[in-house]
């Protein structure tokens, strides 16, 4: 009588037991993966209420981030312009595009009162407090730096519909945190679109880094001074944002 | 004669005299034993309701059921969500950054200025205006809940009639059918309504002139103005000042937490009690009280005598005797009756104090006594000098007590002379006393209109409910005791359309010009008036004051032979056995306007620390004579219910035993019992029923038995932490002690958490409260193990390496000296940081949410004991014991020192709380804060949806399952570095005072004091290094951030 189980069905233990490792292994990561920032939020691109387009405005018309987004320095919000910051130059151009009709809706001829319904993209969680101004002036006089609005946003001046660039996860905070010195810029470059600093630069950045020690920077969370004593700063910083 | 159950604390008393919390902890009773030795009060760990089975139960089907709910959403991603950009930004309104507008709340007793934080567009929370005199910078729990009773769900949408919703058309259709010339029309208000609101009450009386307006408050210094009446004449207004006094009598007063310019006399008693060196002591204030409740005054007298509220007019009247025996030049009077012989020998030990404080002394008298008892302190206090000044009210003339006014009213109404009433913002049917029937009068009014923030038990027995404009909703002014006058400015429009005050009374006088702003720009911007400068308009707005409109004061000059007859004419009565005197203070709640308030509610009290209920409060001799017990039960009393009666009425109450009740004395909180709302109704008794007129004290009280029992809830044992072993302990002593018992064992109260001592020890021994603390390498408590010498100690404790710490290390100090125990520290903690409240069964429970617990303990023996009060929040150990135990690292130390909690990383195992030894951690058992679906019944959803207006945004709100407890107000100490940093600043450097916590910003007396630990120069590291400092547990070696200043008692040695 022929055997039932050819011989290489001896090796299916150690086959099922591989193929439970690396299945497992690659579902949980897909499942990881799957449920991460990076995939559920990187790209989020809701379909706004006007066809606002950053391309035309930050890119090729070259206005600056802060004209709409007026608060990002001095406060936690950046802002979202009010309707009359758009109808400062759309009640001479192109005011009678059917595109802005919701903004002329809301505008209801300088007597509206409603506001135009955008759909938020970026958001940290409740949980976690997050302000613009705190990371756009950091370190003090010739230690002055700041993060620029492309390291967390992307190129928006070439985004035609804004999409969410970075996970906005607290281990790509941290990832920073821990280094920022790749993300420093001067503070006059801070709406610049593809700026890259050149190599005195990286240097002074580096420097300024070492003077920083933002909350959260868990590279710096024990350390021996000069005497050999053990100086701890823990966790340095959890209440920085969440408090 | 019945058995004295407190016999055995009695004879032990003798022997140990130390700081005690309740009878139960004196007497050693388990229950104390066992909360002792728990993280939470006994039975706080289990749910209600559910076990953990159906806990796990629900967990599995709601996974299951979630992961069926999210396959329509695939890929997973947040709720869409909407950002609203105004069509117009308002200038200066940046999203997301706190602003702060300066305003003032009219009270009775005069305005206390306050600055309102926003929060785009919601007030939030309130502070004190420090350029206002009646505040400086402080603020008391009543101006702190006003901002969540702003957003109190129960404010009518519209107007009501007869308590049915109705319209504004309608109301505003039987305001205009108001009698033209007023026949039958009064008009009952409270005593200020500010300078616009009295200006057009006098234009209202003037359109209708056969109207009449009464008045009545029972927050307001009534009688003590009609005693400044009675010696200084007719508008005379009375304040008292500190500044240079050192001997104090308070007579039935609690001048240090309520009454016409509490916040400063707190802050100048405080100031003064605040010694920084021995030489400072001989400056302190030394304060008598006399009293028959025990007030916070009183718990902060360095001596005290209990004394019959009935019977204190005659113990002044001995004193102003004794005082002119010393050459004083008092009115002659005498007492009518024998005083107690310990009364007599405090009197005598005072008059010599205060005759030998001429020009520094000052004498209080409570609102409980007659206007002459309350003249003949004034004119004591006018021949002993300084203390008070005097100055002419804005509306001067002959006064008439609020009580007779109210009186008049009710008699009025049931002749029918008064048809129609019209009420601004008061609640006379709860208020007023029992005896005056006036809700019967009231109901024969043909037409009552109320207006009111809240509906009330008036506004909805009235023929007609109006809502009005709550303060921080209204243009207006208000006027403070000494005249300064404040611009009241609106945060937010009004909720729900209610009307402004000066927009109601300027409909009622019939003016075409109703709104409330151009009413208050009349008053103060028109031609000729002193804000006519749009510049000085502008500045009175954000000072928060207008300069120059306090009243000039002047010496004191007593009519002294007046007085003499008026006090002369004072009855005094000696309460006893069933004829008791039952006696009415104020509480936190007040006259029961804060009643609806939660955070009121929930806030204990500071004598008795009973939570969401009042009783009736007794001596220890007294409820032994009577066979009246509070016995414990779980975490809560077990109360015997008495009934009261006096003239015909009834109430009954349960009764709770209180240490330092006069023996003759039934002591009740004021403010409960209401009838309506869903936070003050059945909350407690209704004190007022019994009250026959304004004065608070009733005679001839029986009091007999009702064989019931009623749960009472009091925080009295909660979080109580057991003494401290300070002794150094054998491995063979400590196998002998019963498990769980060894701290207990080892010497209860030997090392109190709470020092203090006299100014005789202090300037003996600056240092004295560092006394018997463990000396050796950094505190470090050794062990002697047998076998190993000395030499070779085995640490108990954490690592004795030392830990350096570089840039600026926050820290804070608690002066216990200056500490008056008014918990407004834990409100002012509750309002900023989204405390939840957590309902009366769950704090019996044992589950309150208060960051802030102030401890309050007794010293001294049963029945006149001394007490005081310690706030307790967390330490901020640098050897934090929650830190390591925590699995999931969700509560670290950060580079400044900060104990931070990462609330979305705790995952609630509550190790943390196990592991505190100062109890200090809190845990959210249920959804405490409302956020999800769970436990949240349908009717608290529609009410969270205005009171989460309240909540500040800048702090997590923490969900069920989550710990908390105090963060130094991070949120606080990350907006002034991202402040400094914005501007260019050194975040790692920041000036000292920059920060400024909820509690410390609030606390009347500065007592508590924030900063950086690690520069030399600021006042936190000052105090640190005072001779006072000792941290709490420091055996322990936790080294705590938070450390306390011991308390200095300035005593008399005559009474010693």
């Amino acid at each position: 009588m022929a055997q039932i189980f050819p011989k290489w069905w001896n090796k299916t233990p150690a086959l099922a037991l591989v193929g439970t490792l690396v299945g497992g292994g690659g579902g949980a990561f897909a499942v990881y993966w799957w449920a991460s920032p990076w995939n559920t939020d990187v790209g989020y691109a809701p379909k706004q209420p006007i066809e606002y387009s950053h391309k035309l405005h930050a890119g090729e018309m070259g206005m600056d981030c802060r004209y709409c987004h007026a608060y990002v320095e001095r406060g936690p919000h950046a802002g979202v312009p009010a309707t009359a910051v758009c109808m400062n130059c759309h009640q001479q151009v192109k005011k009678d595009s059917p595109k802005l009709q919701a903004l002329r809706d809301s505008w209801d001829n300088g007597n509206g009162t409603k506001p135009i319904n955008w759909i938020r993209i970026h958001k940290t969680p409740d949980f976690a407090y997050f302000n613009h101004s705190a990371h756009l002036g950091v370190g003090v006089g010739e230690n002055r730096a700041a993060v620029g609005c492309e390291t967390c946003h992307g190129r928006i001046d070439q985004m035609e519909v804004v999409a969410q660039n970075q996970p906005l996860s607290m281990g790509w905070c941290l990832d920073c945190h821990n280094d920022p010195a790749p993300n420093l810029r001067p503070l006059d470059k801070i709406t610049a679109m593809g700026w890259k600093g050149d190599l005195s630069w990286n240097e002074k950045a580096t420097r300024i880094a070492k003077t920083l020690n933002p909350p959260g920077s868990l590279s710096r969370a024990a350390t021996y001074n000069d005497k050999g004593e053990l100086e701890l700063h823990a966790t340095a910083g959890c209440s920085g944002c969440h408090r | 004669m019945k058995k004295d159950p407190y016999a055995p604390i009695r004879s032990q008393m003798q022997e140990t005299p130390t700081h005690w919390r309740s009878l139960e902890h004196l007497n050693g009773d388990a229950s104390v034993a066992e909360t002792q030795d728990m993280e939470f009060p006994n039975g706080a760990a289990p749910s209600t309701g559910y076990s953990r089975r159906d806990a796990l139960k629900l967990a599995g089907a709601s996974l299951s059921l979630g992961a069926l709910a999210g396959c329509d959403k695939l890929p997973i991603r947040r709720p869409v969500e909407e950002i609203l950009p105004f069509v117009r930004a308002p200038e200066q309104a940046i999203p997301g950054v706190r602003m702060t507008y300066a305003t003032a709340m009219q009270r009775s007793q005069g305005a206390v200025g306050l600055l309102v934080k926003a929060n785009e567009g919601r007030p939030t929370k309130i502070e004190g205006n420090p350029e206002h005199p009646s505040s400086l910078g402080a603020s008391d729990i009543w101006a702190q809940a006003e901002v969540l009773r702003l957003y109190d769900p129960e404010r009518a949408r519209n107007p009501l009639k007869g308590g049915a919703a109705s319209t504004w058309a309608d109301f505003d259709a039987a305001v205009a059918a108001l009698p033209a010339d007023g026949a039958g029309v009064a008009l009952l208000a409270e005593e200020d309504l500010g300078p616009t609101g009295e200006r057009l009450l006098s234009a209202f009386v003037a359109k209708r002139p056969q109207a009449r307006v009464f008045r009545w408050d029972p927050t307001a210094a009534d009688q003590a103005q009609l005693g400044a009446a009675l010696a200084f004449g007719d508008g005379a207004r009375v304040h008292h000042d500190l500044e240079k006094v050192s001997v104090v009598f308070s007579l039935d007063s609690d001048f240090l937490v309520s009454g016409p310019d509490h916040l400063k006399l707190a802050r100048q008693f405080g100031q003064s009690r605040a010694v920084e060196s021995p030489s400072d002591a001989r400056k302190m204030i030394r304060l008598y009280a006399a009293e028959a409740a025990f007030s916070v005054t009183g718990s902060n007298a360095d001596h005290r005598v209990r004394i019959p509220s009935s019977q204190a007019g005659d113990m002044l009247r001995a004193l102003a005797a004794e005082l002119r025996t010393q050459g004083v030049n008092t009115p002659d009077v005498v007492a009518a009756t024998a005083l107690p012989e310990n009364a007599q020998k405090f009197v005598k030990a005072l008059a010599k104090d205060l005759a030998g404080a001429r020009g520094a002394a000052a004498l209080f008298v409570g609102e409980r006594q007659p206007a002459a008892i309350h003249a003949l302190a004034y004119a004591i206090n006018a021949a002993l000098g300084g203390g008070i000044k005097v100055s002419t009210s804005p509306r001067p003339g002959a006064r008439s007590a609020m009580a007779e006014q109210l009186r008049a009213l009710t008699e009025a109404l049931n002749q029918g002379s008064v048809s129609t009433l019209v009420l601004l913002d008061t609640n006379p049917v709860y208020t007023a006393p029992g005896a005056l029937k006036f809700a019967e009068a009231f109901a024969k009014a043909k037409t009552s209109i109320h207006f009111g923030v809240l509906p009330e038990e008036t506004g909805l027995k009235a023929t007609w409910h109006a809502p009005l404009a709550h303060f921080l909703e209204s243009w207006g002014d208000a006027e403070g005791w000494d005249g300064t006058a404040s611009l009241v400015q609106p945060l937010i429009l009004p909720l729900h359309g209610a009307r402004p005050l000066a927009t109601v009374l300027a409909q009622l006088c019939g003016e075409a010009e109703t709104s409330d702003r151009k009413q208050v720009e009349l008053t103060w911007r028109s031609e000729g008036k002193p804000l006519a400068d749009n510049k000085a308009w502008r500045k009175a707005l954000h000072d928060g004051v207008i300069a120059g409109t306090a009243r000039p004061l002047s010496e004191p000059v007593a009519k002294v032979t007046e007085v003499a007859a008026a006090a002369r004419a004072v009855q005094a009565t000696v309460p006893g056995k069933d004829a008791w005197e039952f006696v009415v203070v104020q509480g936190h709640a007040l006259d029961g306007r804060l009643a609806n308030v939660s955070w009121v509610m929930e806030l204990p009290d500071t004598m008795s620390k009973l939570v969401w209920d009042n009783a009736v409060l007794v001596a220890p001799a007294t409820a032994a004579e009577l066979g009246i017990q509070s016995k414990v039960d779980r975490n809560g009393y077990a109360a015997d219910v008495v009934e009261l009666s006096a003239n015909g009425t009834t109430i009954q109450a349960p009764a709770f035993v209180l240490p330092g009740i006069n023996p003759t004395s039934l002591v009740m909180v004021q403010g409960y019992g209401r009838t309506v709302g869903a936070v003050a109704k059945d909350v407690g008794v209704s004190a007022g029923a019994l009250l026959a007129d304004g004065l608070g004290v009733v005679t001839g009280v029986k009091l007999t038995r009702t064989g019931k029992t009623q749960v009472l809830c009091s925080t009295q044992d909660h979080f109580s932490v057991p003494g401290n072993p300070y002794k150094e302990v054998t491995f063979a002593e400590m196998t002998k002690m019963a498990a769980g018992a060894p701290e207990r064992a080892l010497g209860l109260g030997t090392r109190p958490h709470y020092r203090s001592g006299t100014t005789a020890e202090f300037e003996a021994k600056p240092a004295f409260a560092q006394d018997q603390d463990i000396s050796g390498k950094f505190g470090l408590v050794e062990l002697k193990v047998p076998g190993k010498s000395a030499a070779a100690p085995v640490s108990l404790t954490q690592p004795d390496a030392p830990i350096k710490y570089d840039g600026q290390q926050w820290g804070m100090v608690v002066d216990l000296s200056s500490c008056i125990g008014c918990n407004i520290c834990a409100v002012a903690c509750q309002a900023e940081n989204n405390i939840p409240n957590v309902g009366r069964e769950q704090v019996l429970l044992g589950r309150e949410m208060h960051w802030i617990r102030v401890d309050r303990y007794f010293t001294g023996d049963v029945d006149t004991p001394s007490s005081v009060h310690q706030p307790v929040a967390c330490q901020h150990c640098e050897n934090a014991p929650c830190e390591p135990v925590c699995p999931v690292s969700a509560t670290v130390h950060d580079e400044e020192g900060l104990n931070s909690m990462a609330y979305n990383r705790c995952i609630g195992t509550r190790y943390c709380a196990n592991n505190c030894p100062f109890k200090v951690r809190r845990f959210n058992y249920l959804d405490f804060t409302k956020t999800g679906n769970v436990y949240v019944p349908e009717e608290d959803k529609e009410r969270m949806k205005t009171l989460k207006l309240q909540r500040n945004p800048d702090v997590t709100v923490r969900y069920r399952g989550v710990m908390e407890k105090c963060t130094y107000c991070t949120q606080r100490v990350e907006e002034a570095k991202i402040s400094t940093k914005r501007d260019g600043g050194d975040r790692k450097a920041l000036p000292d005072g920059a920060v400024k916590p909820a509690c410390a910003q609030a606390c009347p007396t500065q007592a508590i004091t924030f900063g950086n630990i690690n520069d030399e120069k600021s006042r936190v590291h000052a105090l640190k290094t005072n001779p006072r400092n000792y941290e709490l547990l420091q055996e322990l070696n936790v080294r705590p951030r938070t450390s306390y200043l011991a308390r200095v008692r300035n005593e008399n040695k005559d009474l010693t």
